[in-house]
């Protein structure tokens, strides 16, 4: 069992696990779930499941510790006299920052030394090397833990959150310990706050016909976009990205914009499963996507695209540092120079440069990843400083901004935008994705699509119009939901006959039309290793 | 609880027709004289089903390394018995159990000529589950003929027998070795075989033994997947058990194998100069060792006079338009 693809996963683990949920008291199903999350666990990172058991304990002991402290406090400064409760509180916030502070840093060092010491110790060498100096540190190689980024956020998260006083210190390790390793979110998020899942998984509802139904529906629309649509573009991408100076810009282009819509059927696929999954166990988890091609601009693109993870690094990075002294100090000096517009814009974008580095780096490790962050940092940057600009030249040439030709206009600038910098998520290295997009716009032509040299990649005409029709099907379900229409309810009050030949429909395009068996190499959880 | 009871057959009625559906949707995509005619996937190791009715007197299975270094068709111009290479590529050790069960019923052997090399191949116990879901629901192999289905679904396939050359794989491609210096270095260290493939292997062995069936173990010469680690194995595996081994990459042979000119692939396979060599000492030695018919001079084997002078003019054009790196 090494993904939510894995045959033993649906032919054993679920029914299993299902199983036994169901013919347990409600009070141990919390257990079977965790059981059944230390298992799943154990059998992708085997004894590395001591990571996350640390990181389960450690979280529980520095909550307490903050609640404590404060219950300290409280009780200290109950019946004192203001100015003293003063003091008294600063103390206590210092020591609580401190504490909060240890967490963080163990937590985030942890991952830091797991995942990023090697490429930082190796780029330290390469800068001896430069330098001439006969210094050469020692460079470790660590195996890293499942869904580490993904836990280490979640861990972090309910800690800052008891500081902030956002949720109460759980006392029961075993409830922190499933809210931080449940199986449906270890491989790939999405990224849960405790108040959002801890309290839902260990109520240990039922499995009710509906629940049961409504999650294998997502899990099955889940598993459409990556055996269908992802694993089949893999032909494709793999080829040319493997290869990439056998072709000619024009068939890079192909390969990048097969490659953006592999890694958000793939991504979001794969969150389609975990939440389907959760589903089942009648646990609502939070959405991560909300088709993030349909934004009118970038920073739309990424309200819209991994959405926990945007909210994450919004609530811990962002928001406390724009709150900083030193950054709230730029903000009133900036706003007498550039108003109220450009002013706070100008001192927002050190905590926004900030955030964008840290969202680069969580993706991989790699300095194309660095780039990526940066990319994306400065499109969102520029996009706000022409803002104004763009609206007044709109409003002067009478143009409506809700006209659907402006719209489609906008949402292929945003396609474009982002397929470029996937470019560099899916290069070997920075380098070669800058040898890439340098041919890109120095080597196109339309000859492969003359002389059909795009059938000639991996994927024949019969691969593309099976993409085609995979990808009309996506789409009319998006735009489903973004009209606001409950698919699956839709169909649940269609009659018997209609809803059966429609998800038996489904499963035999899947099992028809599935890039799987010989000949085909399924990609792995693309989002797994960050 | 009725309610319960109809929620339970509602969800019970749903699989079983999905099941119906899985297991009767193959044959939209190949008729049924297709699966018997020209076998479902690996054209060449399925052909198999189309030969006649107790044909074949030795089965050779294995991976890659088999159907590059037996040919059926220059055993039989050599010692006159008829053989098939029933080889895939990178096949499982449960894919070999599977294929054999399938060919037992129309064929009887009196050989299996196992070549080792799958025998440390690693297996994933879900795939071998997977395997078997594959033998009930057949669409799960055949699915990708969607790209070939014709309103006249034989067709499309017909020319897979024609094509076959009994299970072997013709190569005249030479890319040598680059460096022998590790090839078969002594130790006396030995690489278990893993429970689950010896597991697989006990099986067969029983199902050879069941049909009358002798085992030979063959290693065929490979500088890339051979070890002596691999041989010390196979050696402590067959040590109780009514098992001939020979390992080809140890012997000293009258013919030997030239190592810059007998792989295509730099030691990795052979190619026919070096398969040429390995089918003339196994054609001689199953000879010798086992009680083999000679058809070349029966009326009743003729077809096999037929495909051996097929195979004697494709081999002579193929050498004819030159070597190939």
């Amino acid at each position: 069992m090494d993904s939510y693809y894995s045959l033993s996963f649906w032919v054993v683990f679920i029914p299993l696990t299902a199983l036994l949920y169901q013919l347990f008291p409600r009070r141990l199903r919390p257990l079977v779930l965790l059981g059944a999350s230390y298992f799943f666990f154990w059998s992708i990172s085997g004894k590395l499941i001591v990571y996350v058991l640390f990181s389960a304990y450690s979280i529980h002991h520095f909550g307490l510790w903050l609640t404590n402290l404060q219950t300290e406090c409280n009780q200290l400064t109950f019946d004192l006299p203001k100015d003293k409760r003063k003091a008294i509180r600063s103390e206590y916030s210092k020591r609580k920052k401190r504490v909060l502070g240890a967490g963080v840093f163990l937590h985030i060092g942890m991952l830091f030394v797991l995942k990023y010491s090697a490429f930082f110790l190796g780029d330290l060498n390469s800068l001896f090397d430069f330098l001439k100096l006969s210094v050469n540190v020692p460079i470790p190689h660590f195996i890293l833990p499942i869904g580490i980024s993904f836990y280490t956020m979640q861990a972090v998260a309910y800690m800052i959150d008891v500081y902030r006083g956002v949720v109460v210190a759980d006392r029961n390790l075993l409830r922190l310990s499933l809210y931080l390793t449940f199986f449906s979110g270890i491989i790939e998020g999405p990224i849960c706050r405790y108040q959002e899942t801890a309290e839902q998984l260990w109520s240990g509802r039922p499995i009710t016909y509906h629940s049961l139904t409504f999650g294998l529906q997502r899990v099955l629309f889940g598993v459409f976009k990556k055996v269908v649509i992802a694993d089949r573009l893999n032909l494709l991408i793999k080829t040319v990205f493997d290869n990439y100076s056998f072709y000619d810009g024009e068939i890079i282009i192909v390969a990048v914009i097969a490659y953006t819509i592999q890694l958000y059927m793939e991504f979001s696929g794969t969150m389609d499963v975990a939440i389907g999954v959760a589903e089942i166990f009648n646990i609502k988890m939070p959405e991560n996507f909300a088709r993030p091609f349909l934004a009118l601009n970038i920073a739309e693109f990424w309200q819209r695209w991994h959405i926990t993870l945007g909210a994450w690094f919004k609530d811990y990075i962002f928001y406390p540092l724009s709150m900083a002294g030193p950054i709230k100090k730029i903000n009133i000096r900036f706003r007498k120079y550039f108003g109220y517009y450009y002013g706070p814009l100008l001192g927002g974008s050190v905590a926004l440069l900030a955030v964008w580095l840290a969202n680069g780096l969580w993706h991989g490790v790699g300095w194309r990843y660095i780039f990526f962050g940066l990319y994306h940092f400065a499109l969102i940057f520029c996009g706000n400083l022409i803002k104004p600009l763009s609206l007044k030249l709109t409003d002067k040439l009478h143009i409506n901004r809700q006209n659907l030709p402006f719209r489609l206009l906008q949402i292929t600038k945003v396609a474009i935008l982002v397929g470029f910098g996937e470019l560099f998520f899916r290069a070997r290295s920075l380098k070669t994705g800058l040898k890439m997009a340098y041919k890109m716009f120095t080597a196109t032509s339309a000859n492969a699509f003359f002389n059909n040299g795009i059938y000639k990649l991996g994927m024949d005409r019969r691969d593309f119009y099976i993409i085609a029709a995979a990808l009309l099907i996506v789409a009319i379900i998006h735009l489903m939901q973004e009209k606001k229409i409950d698919v699956r309810k839709f169909i649940a009050q269609r009659p018997l006959l209609i809803r059966w030949s429609l998800y038996y429909a489904l499963i035999m395009f899947i099992v028809i039309f599935g890039a799987y068996g010989q000949g085909y190499l399924p990609i792995d959880p693309m989002y797994a290793n960050f | 609880m009725i309610e319960k009871i109809k929620t339970g057959s509602k969800i019970l009625v749903f699989i079983a027709l999905l099941a119906a559906i899985l297991h009767y949707s193959a044959f939209l995509f190949v008729s049924d004289t297709y699966i018997k005619g020209q076998g479902k996937t690996d054209v060449f190791a399925n052909a198999i089903l189309s030969e006649k009715d107790n044909d074949i007197e030795v089965l050779f299975m294995g991976d890659s390394e088999a159907y590059s270094a037996f040919s059926p068709l220059a055993m039989y111009e050599r010692k006159g018995f008829t053989s098939y290479v029933l080889a895939t590529s990178a096949q499982p050790l449960y894919y070999t159990q599977s294929l054999l069960e399938r060919t037992l019923k129309n064929q009887k052997p009196k050989v299996l000529v196992l070549e080792t090399n799958l025998i440390y191949r690693n297996i994933v116990a879900s795939d071998s589950i997977a395997h078997k879901i594959g033998d009930i629901f057949p669409i799960f192999e055949l699915h990708d003929r969607w790209k070939s289905v014709t309103l006249n679904a034989d067709s499309s396939y017909s020319s897979g027998k024609d094509k076959t050359i009994k299970g072997y794989y013709f190569s005249k491609a030479i890319d040598g070795v680059k460096d022998l210096s590790k090839y078969m270095a002594p130790t006396n260290e030995l690489r278990p075989i893993e429970s689950i493939n010896r597991s697989i292997l006990d099986q067969i062995i029983r199902i050879c033994h069941d049909n009358d069936m002798k085992v030979v173990f063959v290693s065929t010469p490979s500088t890339v997947n051979w070890n002596m680690k691999k041989h010390n194995g196979i050696v402590d595996y067959v040590k109780d058990k009514d098992i001939t081994y020979i390992d080809m990459n140890l012997l000293t042979l009258e013919e030997p194998i030239d190592w810059q000119r007998d792989t295509r692939d730099e030691g990795d396979h052979l190619n026919y100069y070096g398969a040429m060599k390995v089918s003339r000492y196994i054609a001689d030695y199953l000879n010798d060792h086992f009680e083999l018919n000679d058809r070349r001079n029966d009326k009743a084997y003729y077809h096999w006079q037929d495909a051996l002078q097929k195979y004697n003019d494709m081999i002579g054009n193929e050498l004819k338009k030159g070597v190939k790196g």
